[in-house]
């Protein structure tokens, strides 16, 4: 009868995780997108564009993040001022 | 550049996911950075990168109204596809799923996570633990019961191998 060791990996143990990390590679999840769509990113990666199109969209969300820190505070003053 | 460049040849494969979910996650992280969570490796390189979300709802094999982490999207590095690159790390994403189930638990979702696989990553989820709705395509649940046994697994592996 074979004893099972708890401070060694078995061979039992081995092939799953030799399974699981062969699998790792194919780990995606997400909503899939048109062949439109992934034509325009294959393309972006190709040529590189990419990075500016991100960056873009960087410049983007952060005037959105201005504007509303803007209203956040002139709200703030506003309150301030009834509260004095 | 891999596959020559052509598109064609990029389609239906991991690598051709691989641009599919990565240009949906950078929009995504993008937009809102708070809800990003990645794994680096011991230089600092991104090795894969998901989007998660705090969600509730009915689960499949489940009568009662669960909250969960849904992940949104899960993308591993494209040398990590393409293997044997000097960038090439094993197990990024195991790694990644690993860290979102503890944070399952640390918000009290008792570890249950659900996710929209795509075909060729149902294995993978599969092997986690996960269990596939048969009656929504792709969606999988991650239950209470398989997380712990998930976690036991990687916590044992991280023991024996380092």
């Amino acid at each position: 009868m074979s004893e099972i060791r708890n401070d060694q990996a078995t061979t039992e143990d081995k092939k799953r995780w030799a399974e699981l990390d062969e699998l790792d590679s194919s780990a995606f999840s997400g909503p899939p997108i048109s062949e439109s769509l992934y034509q325009e990113r294959f393309e972006s990666i190709k040529n590189g564009t990419y990075k500016q199109k991100y960056l873009e969209a960087v410049y983007s969300e952060k005037q959105k993040l201005l504007l509303k820190l803007e209203k956040l505070e002139q709200f703030e003053a506003l309150l301030k001022a009834e509260i004095e | 550049m891999f596959y020559e460049g052509e598109i064609n040849r990029t389609q239906g494969t991991q690598f051709g996911d691989c641009i599919a979910k990565i240009g949906y996650l950078a929009q995504r992280t993008i937009a809102e950075p708070q809800n990003f969570r990645g794994v680096r490796d011991v230089q600092g390189r991104l090795q894969a990168g998901a989007i998660v979300l705090g969600d509730g709802g009915y689960l499949y094999q489940s009568a009662e109204y669960r909250e969960y982490l849904y992940l949104d999207t899960l993308s591993n590095a494209p040398w990590n596809v393409i293997k044997n690159q000097p960038e090439t790390v094993t197990g990024a994403a195991t790694c990644l799923v690993e860290e979102i189930v503890k944070e399952s638990i640390q918000l009290e979702y008792d570890g249950i996570v659900k996710t929209l696989a795509i075909k060729r990553a149902k294995p993978f989820y599969t092997r986690v633990g996960f269990i596939e709705n048969p009656d929504i395509s792709g969606e999988m649940v991650l239950n209470e019961q398989a997380a712990s046994r998930f976690l036991l697994e990687q916590q044992r592996r991280h023991s024996l191998e380092g």
